[in-house]
């Protein structure tokens, strides 16, 4: 079976749920703190997907940034060597959806081969939603990647977003 | 024999004796000559079947000659034809020897620009090779220097006597190594490695890992080349060092993480360009140490250049430096 190892950041404005999302879902060891401390706190994921007539064991290894701009300095080193990108935005926020696209530059800038895969994060607040379907879809298309509607709260497709990215990876 | 033949033998017989009479001496000599001239003329036939004999022998011979003076000028023709051919070949090959001259000499005068040129396309690859080349170079220079020092600083002690300083010499001389290394080392005891972890530094993914682990029940020593922890360890450290450089660095200033001790335990990290190796400690490590672990990881990015430089995540590609891994938690 084959065994992958692959480097992934979460992109995307402060308190879009980032961090929420890995949380449920990932191998945690370190605290939160580190995100606000230096900036960035890894975790790790391990998915098994069809590969090659086979299946392949896919380590993802989260690199939660920090949305702040406090750290725009450091932000190419931790970008570096990127597989791909989960971009977040929050669909109770217009401004972080559009924000996406420079977090995209950025993020090609210094790993143009980087796979994109987006989440439009708390679903489960549709009394509050700011943004539609069609403009997150729009967007989605500008950056050429699918998106997802996530909860991270309720854990709706987020599985599902770490899956699909793994596949693109791979592919 | 009857009458009338023996009428006809008279008249002959009396012709001939007139003959006799009046020819006497003639016919002798006729009769000589005439013998004379039958005797010339079987010679003479027998000189003329010499002569055609002589004569076919000769147009033998006739035809022969101009067989041979055929197959002669058939040979001329063919050895002409056969000059020209190599002189034809010898002025190509001159000329292609001036040729190749000419080439040789456009090439010579443009092997410096090529080499240039080859090194600014293929940098990457050049630095590659180069690299460990000039660590080691670097490393063994320093090491040199070291010892220099160390047997500078053992010279200075062996000056001065006390007990103590008798028994370190002692042992010096039994165990072959410096008076001034044995002091140090009696005050910083080594406890061993602990863990080794090998880095991908573009990606940080962990390449290698290996723990010198201890079974609490039992006391006994294992290893292992997988935790969770591992890979996450791993990763921070990378961003640590991102962030270390990004805070204190200077732009475009290269440099890599140093040691640094937490409490018991040190941490050495040792980089190359592609990859990194931190080796965490108890105690203090001997001098050489460092310096035999940067020399491993200088051989694990040279026999692995190309697999490192396109790494796409597969870290079974690197398990053969494990052994390197192995060798560190072992020294």
């Amino acid at each position: 079976m084959a065994v992958f190892s692959k480097k992934i950041c979460l992109l995307g404005d402060f308190s879009v749920g980032k961090t929420s999302l890995v949380r449920r879902f990932v191998y945690d060891r370190f605290d939160d703190k580190y995100i606000s401390t230096i900036g960035v706190k890894v975790s790790r994921k391990t998915i098994v997907i069809p590969y090659e007539n086979d299946v392949a064991d896919i380590t993802l290894m989260l690199w939660d940034l920090a949305g702040s701009e406090e750290f725009t300095k450091v932000r190419a080193s931790y970008l570096r060597g990127s597989a791909g990108a989960i971009m977040v935005c929050d669909l109770t926020r217009r401004d972080t959806l559009h924000q996406l696209k420079s977090y995209a530059e950025d993020l090609h800038s210094v790993s143009p081969d980087a796979q994109l895969i987006l989440a439009a994060n708390k679903s489960d607040l549709m009394s509050q939603h700011q943004l539609t379907v069609d403009e997150v879809h729009a967007v989605a298309d500008s950056l050429n990647a699918g998106f997802y509607l996530t909860s991270a709260k309720h854990g709706d497709e987020v599985e599902t977003v770490f899956r699909q990215l793994a596949r693109l990876l791979v592919s | 024999m009857g009458l009338s033949q023996c009428n006809m033998e008279k008249p002959e017989q009396d012709l001939q004796s007139l003959r006799e009479i009046l020819f006497g001496d003639q016919l002798a000599r006729f009769d000589a000559l005439d013998a004379t001239l039958e005797e010339t003329k079987i010679k003479l036939s027998e000189t003329e079947i010499k002569l055609r004999e002589r004569e076919n022998k000769l147009r033998s011979t006739e035809k022969k000659l101009e067989h041979a003076t055929d197959e002669i000028n058939r040979l001329y023709v063919a050895i002409n034809q056969q000059q020209e051919t190599l002189l034809s070949e010898l002025n190509q090959i001159r000329s292609n020897q001036i040729y190749k001259n000419q080439i040789l000499d456009i090439v010579e005068s443009q092997i410096p620009n090529l080499v240039k040129a080859g090194i600014d396309d293929s940098q990457p690859e050049m630095i590659d090779a180069l690299y460990p080349l000039m660590g080691k170079l670097v490393t063994r220079s320093v090491t040199q220097s070291m010892r220099d020092l160390a047997r500078n600083i053992d010279a200075q002690m062996r000056k001065t006597f006390n007990f103590s300083s008798f028994t370190r010499n002692i042992k010096a001389r039994a165990t072959g190594i410096s008076g001034a290394d044995i002091a140090l080392r009696d005050s910083l005891p080594f406890g061993g490695v602990e863990k080794v972890f090998l880095v991908h530094y573009e990606t940080s993914v962990l390449l290698q890992y290996l723990s010198r682990e201890v079974n609490k029940q039992t006391g006994e020593e294992y290893f292992i080349t997988q935790s969770d922890d591992s890979e996450l360890v791993s990763s921070m450290l990378t961003a640590v060092q991102d962030f270390v450089a990004d805070a204190f660095g200077e732009e475009g200033e290269p440099g890599s993480f140093g040691d640094f001790q937490h409490g018991q335990k040190q941490v050495l990290i040792k980089a190359a360009r592609l990859i990194y190796m931190a080796v965490v400690i108890r105690g203090v490590a001997p001098s050489d140490f460092g310096s035999k672990v940067q020399d491993h990881v200088y051989e694990i990015e040279s026999q692995h250049a190309q697999t490192l430089r396109e790494f796409d995540g597969n870290v079974s590609t690197l398990d053969a430096s494990q052994l390197h891994l192995q060798e560190i938690m072992n020294s």
